[in-house]
């Protein structure tokens, strides 16, 4: 899962600011599984193309501002996260106007009869996810989905690889507690499920 | 050590650990079909001129336009350097507003897809921005709201017009 750790090919970036597609497609080409991850975790399935694409058009565009210290895979996830946010906030409204409407409640993640558990488990760390402040947020999404290292992740977030491993440890918690307050039952080490 | 910082097989971080085993149960990987429509979209958008026109800054907001909901909002939800004091994104525009514009026109159509276009609530306002800015001009709300995740969105727009910060 985790990606490799790599420093940026800063070949590849220079062609790739000088207006070379090609050098920009190899550049992206080794990050997409992960920038899928990122999106999907944030949008859903339904989502997450749409909001990979469009981060990545976004990162072609402003590729010029790619700054020497900041790593490509931390510009890049750094459109995703927000693409697949804002995309995820803009459905919800909609979805909860259209069940007004309908005069239907909102959809329950947790009604047992609705989906499988482990779709309700993945909506639940999203929804609790939307909760997090969007820092910490973003932290544990780069880390888990996207298997960014803290260095990558401070480089994107503009913190210290200290506050990332802080970041991530709080909003892990914090998710934690939020999933079993709603009777999740997460696995443990070993492997129960 | 820090007592935040995370370490691996230490009993204290059993929620930690059981949450990272959950989130990785539950990722959703690309088959290959999607990574390569992916990969197709990053090569028919680099084989094109990238649009270069915008870049961002940071200003005090005009509370006054916002209204007090609008400072709760942004003092609770901070969203880059500076915001939680004194200011938020905006744009900047280089050297007119055509492609500010044109960015817009995107988000818009972005959200008439979601939204309905009838409905597009805070969003209509970036619409109204003058487009005969200039570079160095401030870009404002220009809109009421109780409604912080409103707010917020217009922020997130903003971001994603403006990009990287």
């Amino acid at each position: 899962m985790t990606r490799q750790a790599e420093s940026p090919d800063a070949a590849l970036v220079a062609r790739a600011k000088a207006g070379d597609g090609e050098a920009f497609a190899a550049l992206v080409r080794p990050l997409l599984p992960s920038l899928y991850r990122v999106a999907s975790r944030l949008a859903g399935r339904s989502g997450a193309e749409d909001a990979a694409q469009e981060a990545l058009t976004l990162a072609w565009e402003r590729i010029h501002k790619l700054r020497p210290e900041t790593p490509f895979a931390a510009f890049v996830f750094g459109f995703a996260i927000k693409k697949a946010a804002t995309n995820a906030r803009g459905e919800r409204r909609r979805k909860a106007r259209e069940d007004k409407v309908a005069g239907e409640e909102p959809t329950r993640p947790d009604r047992p009869d609705e989906v499988a558990a482990a779709r309700n488990l993945q909506r639940a760390i999203c929804q609790a996810l939307d909760t997090l402040p969007k820092k910490r947020r973003d932290a544990v999404v780069m880390r888990i989905d996207g298997g960014l290292t803290d260095s990558e992740i401070a480089k994107a977030l503009g913190s210290s690889e200290g506050s990332i491993r802080v970041l991530v440890h709080l909003g892990l918690q914090t998710l934690a507690e939020q999933l079993k307050s709603q009777g999740f039952h997460l696995p443990t080490r070993g492997g129960d499920a | 050590m820090n007592q935040h910082t995370h370490t691996p097989n230490d009993p204290k971080n059993a929620d930690t650990d059981a949450m990272t085993a959950a989130m990785m149960a539950t990722t959703e990987d690309a088959d290959q079909a999607t990574l390569d429509r992916l990969m197709r979209h990053t090569r028919n958008v680099s084989a094109k001129p990238a649009k270069r026109g915008l870049h961002w800054g940071w200003m005090a907001l005009p509370m006054a336009v916002a209204g007090a909901a609008a400072a709760v909002a942004l003092t609770t939800s901070p969203s880059g350097p500076g915001l939680e004091n004194t200011g938020v994104p905006v744009a900047v525009v280089e050297p007119s507003g055509e492609a500010l514009e044109t960015e817009i026109a995107s988000v818009l159509d972005e959200r008439a897809d979601t939204s309905g276009a009838e409905d597009l609530g805070p969003f209509e306002s970036i619409a109204s921005f003058d487009p005969a800015a200039q570079e160095g001009d401030w870009v404002s709300p220009g809109f009421e709201t109780d409604d912080s995740e409103e707010l917020e969105d217009w922020i997130e727009a903003y971001e994603l017009v403006l990009a990287e910060g």
